[in-house]
């Protein structure tokens, strides 16, 4: 069944060939909002990917595979845009059932005691070509407020005529800040975690 | 080896026999024996080492300063053990207080460690029904170890509770949280100095002494049940498991003392190792590790 829904995207690849798929949106300039918009996070092109050094010598990849939230952009005033995300902390997924019932356990994320890691921004201010996002993370039962660097991927129309933004938050967490503590020395889990957060949200204009 | 594999197996284990050693040492000397006494010592032994052992499971005291989680506050619990054998020994002729006590300490405790568990599993009642009916529990079987370590004075009980605990801790490991068994196993150890010092001076019992082993061997079977994946079978196995061992060496009056020791460690592997068992999980892909 899976493997039937990935094979969907793939199959229609090719029609992207012709000339009505291949229509570009307009450009991220011509469509961008001239006030604060809120559009919902599309779960299924969002990802929260994380990397963790493992004793030293290479990096292990895992992801969340189920958030929510949502976000608020105005691109001429950074100041009213906002994101909120959520994340089920027992949707850990590192290609390896064993160690992902591990990590869901009190050793690590203990997701029966606290089922959600969620971030809520307080700032968000122009950084370059991008943003600072300023805002609460709470992972664990303890929240701190961090600063991450945003991207802005993109804004435009999908096929179905909702409008569509994307960005990329990447930042490094110390799991010792949110009181995980089981192997984390830089012998053997770490030091730090590098969390990638690919957003991407969508409304009815 | 390696060196951080070394540190986490032996960190457990070393501090609480350390400071349970400490903390029993004054029995030693002939005369300090009496039960008051050694339920105040013993209790300070078993509070106080375990909750060494859980300090350097936790990363030292940074990682108690601010308790969220189970692990964490399991720290606590062995602190607020050694202060329940204080209580009790401060309670020891008033018997109707001493009760009073106990399920009000034991009471309060699941409170604050099963919150989540009161926020996001039981609904309406259940948490009332459910936070009483393991309070009585609990106390019943503190009380009924109180009195088996009263009539079987010597190092059976210690060694049954150790062995008990370190099952438990085999248990707590399989079943998705090396920390907690972790914790367990510093229970464990710091039963084995008792266990010494009850084989050196068999006029020394454990009675009064068991409030941090009640406790924290509670806290850390809920724990293992509601925040990893002990199911509650295994729990209840491993629960039930002091107080089998418990009653064997009550019920076996006529068999040598060290036969009855040997029964004792015989039912609490079964109970234990069935818990392991239970607790077990396969999994069809290649170690993480």
């Amino acid at each position: 069944m899976k493997a039937t829904f990935l094979a969907i995207p793939a199959a229609l690849a090719p029609l992207s060939l012709l000339p009505f798929w291949s229509a570009e949106p307009a450009p991220a300039a011509a469509t961008a909002p001239a006030e604060a918009h809120t559009y919902a996070i599309d779960a299924g092109h969002s990802a929260v990917i994380f990397r963790v050094k493992h004793f030293g010598v290479g990096y292990t990849y895992g992801r969340f595979n189920e958030l929510g939230g949502s976000v608020t952009f105005d691109e001429r005033n950074p100041a009213a845009s906002s994101v909120e995300i959520e994340v089920k902390a027992n949707s850990i997924d590192s290609n390896s059932e064993g160690r992902d019932d591990h990590l869901r356990g009190p050793d690590f994320l203990s997701s029966k005691e606290f089922p959600l890691i969620t971030f809520k921004s307080s700032k968000v201010e122009k950084k370059g070509d991008g943003y600072a996002v300023t805002g609460d993370l709470s992972l664990h039962g303890v929240s701190k407020t961090i600063t991450v660097d945003a991207e802005h991927v993109g804004t435009g129309p999908d096929p179905w005529g909702n409008e569509r933004v994307g960005f990329e938050l990447k930042f490094d967490i110390e799991p010792k800040d949110y009181e995980i503590r089981y192997m984390t020395d830089k012998d053997t889990l770490g030091p730090g975690i590098g969390m990638i957060v690919s957003i991407e949200a969508s409304r009815k204009p | 080896m390696s060196s951080a594999f070394l540190k986490a197996a032996l960190g457990g284990i070393v501090p609480p026999i350390a400071v349970s050693s400490l903390c029993l040492a004054p029995l030693l000397r002939r005369g300090d024996g009496t039960p008051r006494a050694a339920g105040l010592y013993g209790a300070l032994a078993l509070g106080l080492g375990a909750a060494a052992g859980s300090l350097f499971v936790l990363g030292g005291f940074e990682g108690v300063q601010r308790p969220v989680s189970v692990l964490q506050r399991l720290f606590w619990v062995g602190g607020i053990g050694a202060a329940a054998g204080v209580v009790e020994a401060l309670l020891a002729k008033r018997t109707l207080l001493r009760v009073a006590a106990r399920l009000a300490i034991t009471g309060g405790l699941f409170y604050w460690i099963l919150g989540f568990v009161r926020e996001h599993q039981w609904e309406g009642n259940e948490a009332v029904m459910w936070m009483t009916g393991l309070t009585l529990a609990t106390c019943a079987v503190w009380t009924a170890l109180d009195a088996i370590a009263k009539r079987r004075p010597g190092p059976g009980l210690p060694l049954a509770l150790c062995a008990a605990v370190s099952g438990t801790a085999g248990a707590l490991a399989i079943s998705g949280s090396g920390s907690l068994g972790q914790t367990a196993g510093a229970l464990a150890a710091a039963l084995g100095p008792a266990f010494v010092l009850c084989a050196l001076r068999r006029d020394v019992t454990l009675e009064r002494a068991l409030a941090p082993f009640a406790l924290l061997f509670a806290c850390l079977l809920l724990g293992g049940h509601y925040a990893a994946d002990l199911p509650a079978s295994a729990a209840l196995l491993c629960g039930a498991s002091p107080l089998l061992a418990g009653l064997v060496l009550l019920l076996s009056g006529r068999l040598r003392p060290w036969l009855a020791v040997v029964a004792a460690l015989i039912v609490v592997l079964a109970a234990t190792g069935g818990a392991a068992w239970l607790g077990y999980t396969p999994t069809p892909d290649n170690p993480y590790y």
